[in-house]
């Protein structure tokens, strides 16, 4: 009996181990790669450099995309959070509509091809010119819908008589607003703007479709890519990595770690 | 009564003045046609079941909502249609709101902030009433650093510290322990007296709005039943529902009949008349410590009404002797209480129970 549970926790280990190798093996070899000594990017390890990392930064192509995304990202960051943070307080003291509810979070179950195309269609049938304007606006679309969900989940534990309160004391709406109601969501919107940032910085297809003649980040890298992967690339893929590691990291700390409000709710205190 | 200094105006005015106020939340009436009058420095207690409207009067006078109609007076002047920060009133919250994302010191100088207060003033002010509620040395914590008492203390402090005309307190004392409640009822009417403003608490709890009020407004479905003072009540119940809700109360269903009330299978029980007509549905109603139990040879004075009874059960809680009995015939247990620490009636034991007349009240159902 006792021995077979032991099996069980084996057979479990080893299962674990080989899905974790599954799904980081990749990133790890990628990693490694950009370190690799060799013009092609094989497998065979040529010794440690980081001369890959130095030609990255002495790409005018890449760079320019790289700046192209960055405001895209920062642009469509602050559309997505400014207006979600809205619909999510919106929503959330306001709808009594469940599929209105429903309806906010559907852009981020559509394909983004599907999303591509679509977007597509309507800027060409209202001749919106395409370019870094259109691409801010596409990835508004999703960055809205995830600003809300996030800042929502913010706003379920809000105890509204805090706002009454600074009411009470003969602060105004709109002061209690900026006093009281954001600071004390803040965090879910920090974290809101880190995800969503992250995700525009990386995001191809939309921007492939709505992009017109700019290039951005990722589709200059995919351009590159056409003539074979070089350890430049790989290079490039690690920097990208390490980039929304970061931030996303940051976003799960920011929103964890300062509470809300009181998160020991008084005992034996109903309504 | 102590009689207490004139705060403004001579002490018999009315600070607060509810005229025939009804709140409607679609069909249901939350207030209907309540009507109560408030004195300066008067610690008033609206006291009620839940879903009574106690707590939709207070937030009404605090102006998180509008009464459908009725006037709301204070110092004469109606405060219907007036925001939260317009009215020199302050309300400490069930859930205490404090500020999460502040200090202590913070969430109380908060309004005094609001009113741009010189710098040197807010110090003084906060710190001074942080001190009468004994908090001064938490001013650096976060509220999710404090106990719920402190909390409590908190949000006391921070309501007190723009010295409204009225304190609105909604169910102040629902969040602590028992005995932290008990030290703090007396703590609130202390500080009440203290610093001289009305206060208006609502609580579901008649011990607390007898310890702590001057006078006490029992509701029931949005209507006020009866305003008195807590022995008033107690003595003097308006009708069935205040008798029962505030001590305890033993109760026989009747019909009011000449001289006295026709209680079911018992004929007339003769008792103190009342302006109720004849044939209208009514309890006689007895407390427990005016009832007293009757062995086998002692014989009821000519002013004592007795039933015969058979004794259920005899607790001792303390400070009194509970025995609980059954009339014949009647379904219901009445209770009969004593101070003489005697214990020694029998379970089964056949008595009498006796009240004197003018101890026992005729009351609509």
């Amino acid at each position: 009996m006792r021995e077979s549970r032991a099996g069980t926790a084996r057979w479990l280990r080893i299962h674990m181990t080989l899905l974790y190798a599954f799904l980081y093996l990749p990133l790890v070899v990628l990693v490694v790669l950009s370190f690799n000594d060799a013009q092609r990017a094989v497998v065979s390890w040529r010794g440690f450099t980081t001369r890959w990392y130095g030609a990255v930064f002495e790409n005018p192509e890449l760079l320019g995309a790289l700046g192209t995304t960055m405001v895209i990202a920062a642009m469509a960051t602050t559309i997505s959070v400014a207006l979600g943070t809205l619909l999510a307080l919106g929503l959330e003291r306001h709808t009594r509509s469940s599929v209105l509810d429903s309806a906010v979070y559907f852009p981020l179950l559509v394909p983004d091809i599907v999303l591509g195309i679509a977007l597509l269609s309507f800027y060409s049938l209202i001749r919106l010119p395409l370019g870094a304007g259109s691409i801010v606006l596409a990835h508004s679309v999703w960055g809205i819908a995830f600003a809300a969900a996030i800042v929502r989940t913010r706003l379920r534990g809000f105890d509204r008589s805090i706002e009454e309160a600074s009411l009470d004391l003969g602060v105004r709406e709109v002061p209690t607003f900026f006093r009281i109601t954001l600071p004390v969501i803040l965090p879910g919107i920090v974290s809101a703007a880190l995800v969503v940032f992250t995700l525009s910085v990386d995001e191809f297809v939309i921007a492939y479709f709505t992009a017109g003649r700019t290039v951005t980040f990722p589709i200059q890298v995919y351009s590159m890519i056409r003539f074979g992967v070089t350890p430049e690339i790989n290079a490039v893929a690690t920097l990208l990595l390490g980039f929304s590691m970061v931030l996303i990291v940051v976003a799960l700390l920011v929103n964890r770690g300062r509470t809300t409000s009181d998160p020991r709710p008084p005992e034996g205190a109903t309504g | 009564m102590i009689e207490r200094s004139p705060g403004r105006g001579d002490p018999t005015s009315y600070v607060i003045e509810i005229e025939h106020a009804i709140k409607e939340f679609g069909s249901v009436r939350a207030l209907d046609d309540v009507s109560i009058s408030i004195r300066e420095n008067e610690f008033f207690a609206l006291l009620g079941p839940s879903g009574c409207g106690k707590t939709t009067l207070l937030r009404c006078l605090g102006g998180f909502e509008q009464v459908s109609s009725g006037r709301l007076l204070l110092d004469g002047r109606d405060m219907v249609g007036s925001k939260p920060y317009e009215r020199p009133v302050n309300m400490m919250f069930q859930s205490y709101a404090l500020f999460p994302h502040m200090r202590v010191w913070d969430n109380v100088a908060y309004g005094l902030r609001a009113e741009r207060r010189p710098a040197q003033e807010i110090r003084d002010r906060v710190d001074d009433v942080l001190g009468k509620v004994g908090l001064l040395h938490l001013s650096e914590r976060r509220p999710n650093q404090l106990s719920g008492g402190e909390r409590q203390r908190v949000a006391l402090a921070r309501a007190i510290v723009k010295r409204p005309r009225v304190l609105l307190l909604d169910e102040p004392l629902a969040a602590l322990d028992r005995k932290l409640r008990g030290e703090m009822q007396i703590e609130l009417k202390r500080l009440q007296h203290e610093v001289g403003i009305t206060f208006i608490v609502v609580t579901h709890d008649q011990e607390e709005a007898l310890t702590m009020a001057d006078r006490v407004a029992v509701m029931r479905a949005g209507r006020v039943l009866q305003v008195d003072t807590p022995v008033e009540l107690y003595d003097h119940p308006a009708n069935h529902f205040v008798a029962s809700f505030i001590g305890k109360m033993n109760f026989l269903r009747g019909v009011v009949a000449p001289g006295g009330l026709q209680v079911d299978l018992h004929g007339l029980v003769r008792s103190r008349p009342s302006d109720l007509a004849d044939g209208s549905d009514a309890y006689l109603a007895i407390r427990p410590e005016a009832a007293r139990l009757l062995g086998a040879g002692v014989a009821p004075t000519p002013a004592d009404v007795t039933l015969p009874a058979i004794i259920e059960a005899v607790a001792f809680v303390g400070s009194q002797v509970q025995t609980h009995i059954r009339l014949d015939g009647v379904a219901t247990t009445f209770v009969v209480t004593s101070d003489k620490r005697d214990v020694s009636a029998l379970v089964g034991a056949r008595v009498l129970v006796a009240w004197l007349m003018d101890d026992a009240q005729v009351l609509a159902a």
